[in-house]
């Protein structure tokens, strides 16, 4: 597969933990947010230019996070649903349109290429192309789910059928069917789900091929030469305190090096209509304070490179992941992510959360969530990762979220549960035997394929 | 399906009983299943029955008290009088702790049994659809390990997801009843190897008495009143034939059910494609059609192949059942048959003549394909056309070999979701062609067209 473009010079690895140049003169005693509207305190830091315009609001209770404000923020606009798009030159792929707020909850729609999407919304996932045994024709035309978008993962496309592919046959739109619009992970999730397979260096990771094993079922070892450097090569390129925190390599593996390039090039080839950057993603529950220090700011440069490769800018949204562990005090490094990009704020169309749903305690979890969304633009799309416990959606769509993607619906299908309302944990375990005798549907008054049809639980279980 | 050809059908249509495991439509939500194959569809309505087996969709379980405490009472009064250490202090009375113990028993299920209810409610099948149950489509095919089938004069074991289960004729009476079943197959026995001479004798006998067990009441819809007029009562009862490869026992089946004078719908051949010699096969089918009466009609419950069902089509077999469609589905095949060039046969092309001339002589064709593609080939990956060229199947209307291919790689569930949808499409189409070239007395055209086919090992190449 031929390589997309050269990676630049990168910076030695003792600048690694390194205040980026371009934060040095942010003032870090004070929160970072920018365009904040109401309900959100105006931004403290007064070199915030891209303040909220227009005539402020009349006067309204102040508000109680902030003893610093300078006044109360003016309203954000509000656009009637169904006004069409306008996309512009600074946005040229997606438009945003908010149509009413609930204190920090929004209603909005995300115009985009291929559809609207309006939020908040859940993005079910697709990791390999294809809704776990649905049809496009079925996501669509059931009313009970009737998904505007979905979501695709660079890795596993980029593995199989290969992006080269995709690129040929049109991108994964047409390759799969599908009309409307798609989302695509940069692959930076596999560096936590896939840890003991990847290296990370400042140049991008390298997974070992999870599918592929040179050694035979006999434990011979293949003499054979693989294609991909062997693992001392690899470790001579980074610094110890690069290294992921699993094994390194094998040299038996085949290997696949994903730098921000890379991953660029391969959701330009999927065609989606949001792309994510690549990432540093540290595992929420480690413990080593550098390597965090180390991914925020290596996620800031990645971006620069994510976005000097981005081929397709008028027809792809390339959305920034904020990142910096659970680190969320005055001057943290979720701060001085965020104040990275604020920075590069005119040409992002929308942000992601990252780094989350890896275990961390839920007081963490909202924290981050809390401070990412009064940081954050309120009148650009903000996309949670990973997350999808009923609970969570509801919450941080209380705090601002707009967008969320996660396998546990479809994933917790498959081993028999079913999601109802009512008691927590709010699930119903078909294999139980309570259900063995249940004629009962799942839940009544669903209008989903199982429950309208009459599927009983008996019949389920 | 094409509904663009006018049907000319004098004679009965040929029905695929299509094999329903878990009582469902293979891998069609209900949402598919209306959209692909709706019963408003001339070729669905004419030419789909949905085989329903008793065995996998009718198990209920039992509670009672569990026979082991029935015997240890000793261990059952020791429990009450000194509840667990976990409860003491609990202020939980002796009575509370027996009752919980009791209260365990009953929440899980002591064993297993067959009971009926109406079966498009509890399967969630629209009740527009025609539907065929039966106790198993196969005995012997259901066996664990090769063991033979279990049974006695008085009941059968059926194999179920929850282990073989015994069944009476009077048991699966009550169970077809409450089904409400538009047509049924009754109880049967079968024996596994026709050379154990007993027990394929004994395996008639009991055919037989079962038959009138079944037959004897409630099988007939109840009469009608429309707009005044009383319409006849349809016979729902299939009456089975075992025997395996002896003739003999096969037409006593048949002469017996004939004598019972009891309303039937048809015969229903068991275990026909356990005849692995195909003239041997085809012998036996002429035999039994011969002699089942011409006002009923006769189904085949099991056709593994294409040339099975080709075999049962030609020798004037009406009902064929089958799990083509879903086997070639789960082996990433697709049918990419062509149907349709029989009707440019010319009859003055002596080699068209020759072929179905050599169709008529029926030979043992042990290098016969199966008539598809397979998409797990390397070749597919970048093939962007349908599986088949003019099909109007959802898979190929929407989707690519490509795709699917890439879907399979990917161990995708979609893959044999699509796979079944276009290879079902294509056996209705497959039946409804038949049916056609059959009222137009052109069925040996239309076989010998197939059998050409089949016997390219490679589609591929065309």
């Amino acid at each position: 597969m031929s390589s997309a473009k050269p990676s630049p010079a990168f910076p030695p690895p003792k600048d690694y933990t390194k205040l980026p140049d371009e934060l040095q003169d942010v003032d870090f005693t004070k929160r970072v947010s920018w365009r904040k509207f109401h309900p959100y305190p105006p931004p403290e830091d007064t070199n915030d230019t891209a303040a909220a315009t227009g005539t402020a609001a009349s006067s309204s209770s102040s508000s109680p996070q902030s003893s610093s404000t300078t006044g109360t923020s003016p309203h954000l606009p509000y656009v009637p649903p169904g006004t069409a798009p306008v996309f512009t030159a600074a946005s040229p792929a997606l438009c945003h349109h908010v149509h009413a707020t609930s204190g920090r909850a929004r209603a909005t729609t995300v115009h985009l290429p291929h559809g609207s999407v309006p939020t908040p919304v859940f993005m079910p996932v697709g990791t390999k192309g294809s809704l776990k045994g649905l049809t496009p024709f079925e996501i669509t035309s059931d009313p009970a789910l009737d998904c505007p978008i979905i979501l695709a993962n660079t890795y596993h496309m980029a593995l199989a059928p290969g992006t080269d592919l995709l690129g040929e046959v049109g991108g994964l739109h047409d390759f799969m069917g599908w009309d409307r619009p798609i989302l695509t992970d940069s692959g930076g999730f596999q560096m936590v789900s896939l840890l003991k397979l990847a290296l990370i260096t400042e140049e991008g990771v390298t997974f070992e091929n999870p599918f592929d094993d040179d050694v035979d079922n006999n434990d011979n070892k293949n003499d054979k030469d693989d294609d991909g450097p062997d693992a001392e090569d690899i470790g001579q390129s980074s610094s110890s305190s690069t290294l992921a925190a699993g094994t390194a390599p094998s040299k038996k593996k085949r290997r696949m090096l994903l730098r921000p390039e890379d991953s660029i090039r391969h959701q330009n080839l999927i065609g989606s209509d949001i792309i994510m950057a690549l990432d540093d993603v540290v595992s929420s529950i480690e413990q080593d304070d550098e390597r965090f220090t180390v991914a925020t700011y290596r996620t800031l440069r990645w971006l620069d490179r994510c976005r000097s490769a981005h081929a397709n800018p008028k027809t792809q949204n390339l959305f920034p992941i904020v990142q910096g562990g659970l680190d969320t005090a005055v001057g943290g490094l979720r701060e001085k992510c965020l104040a990275g990009f604020r920075i590069r704020d005119e040409w992002v169309p929308g942000y992601a959360i990252g780094g989350l749903a890896g275990g961390e305690s839920k007081d963490d979890f909202w924290r981050v969530v809390d401070q990412c969304c009064r940081a954050l633009p309120d009148d650009k799309p903000r996309y949670l990762m990973g997350v999808g416990y009923p609970l969570d959606l509801v919450v941080c769509t209380a705090l601002g979220v707009d967008m969320y993607d996660c396998v546990y619906p479809t994933r917790t299908a498959r081993f028999g549960v079913a999601l109802v309302p009512g008691e927590a944990p709010g699930t119903l375990r078909l294999k139980s035997n309570d259900c063995s005798g249940d004629d009962s549907v799942i839940q009544e008054g669903c209008e989903c394929q199982a429950c309208k049809n009459g599927y009983s639980r008996a019949r389920l279980h | 399906m094409s509904s663009s050809t006018t049907p000319e059908q004098s004679s009965p249509p040929f029905k695929l009983i299509l094999h329903c495991e878990d009582g469902s439509p293979p891998y069609l939500t209900p949402i598919l299943l209306a959209k692909n194959f709706p019963t408003t569809n001339r070729v669905v309505r004419d030419h789909l029955v949905l085989g329903i087996e008793v065995r996998n969709s009718f198990v209920s379980p039992v509670y009672g008290p569990r026979p082991s405490d029935r015997k240890n009472g000793r261990k059952k009064e020791k429990d009450e009088k000194s509840p667990p250490a976990s409860r003491q202090g609990s202020n939980i009375s002796n009575n509370d702790s027996a009752m919980s113990s009791v209260a365990c028993s009953i929440t899980k299920p002591t064993g297993y049994t067959f009971s009926g209810r109406p079966l498009f409610k509890h399967l969630g099948i629209p009740n527009d659809y025609d539907v065929m149950a039966c106790p198993s489509f196969d005995l012997i095919d259901n066996c664990v390990a090769d063991m033979p089938v279990a049974a006695t004069n008085a009941e059968t074991s059926l194999s179920t997801p929850r282990g073989y289960q015994r069944i009476t004729p009077e048991l699966y009476r009550d169970v077809v009843r409450k089904m409400e079943a538009p047509s049924f197959v009754g109880l049967y026995d079968q024996a596994s190897s026709v050379k154990n001479t007993k027990r394929a004798r004994r395996s008639v006998e009991r055919t037989k008495s079962w038959l009138a067990t079944t037959v004897s009441d409630s099988v007939t819809d109840k009469e009608e009143e429309v707009e005044g007029e009383k319409t006849d009562p349809c016979p729902k009862m299939w009456a089975p034939v075992v025997g395996e490869e002896d003739m003999a026992l096969r037409l006593e089946c048949i002469h017996h059910a004939i004598n019972q004078k009891a309303p039937l719908r048809g015969f229903a051949l068991i275990g026909i494609h356990h005849v692995g010699d195909r003239q041997a096969r085809n012998t036996l089918l002429q035999s039994c059609m011969k002699d089942i009466p011409r006002n009923m009609s006769c189904a085949v419950l099991v056709a593994n192949d294409m040339v099975q069902i080709l075999d049962a089509a030609r020798n004037g077999v009406r009902y064929i059942g089958s799990a083509l469609p879903t086997n070639l589905a789960r082996c990433h095949k697709a049918l990419a048959l062509d149907l349709y060039g029989w009707r440019r046969y010319h009859e003055n092309d002596e080699g068209e003549r020759q072929r179905v001339n050599m169709c008529r002589r029926i030979e043992e064709r042990s290098t016969l394909g199966d008539g598809c593609i397979s998409l797990d080939d390397g070749i597919f990956v970048k093939d962007t056309v349908p599986f088949v060229k003019d099909c109007s199947c959802l898979a190929c209307t929407h989707h690519s070999r490509a795709y699917v291919h890439h879907l399979i790689n990917a161990n995708e569930l979609l893959a044999q979701i699509l796979l079944f949808v276009h290879n079902l499409h294509h056996v209705l189409a497959f039946y409804d062609e038949m049916s056609q070239a059959t009222s137009m007395e052109k069925q040996d055209i239309f076989i010998a067209h197939i059998e050409k086919q089949l016997m390219i090992r490679n589609l591929q190449a065309l």
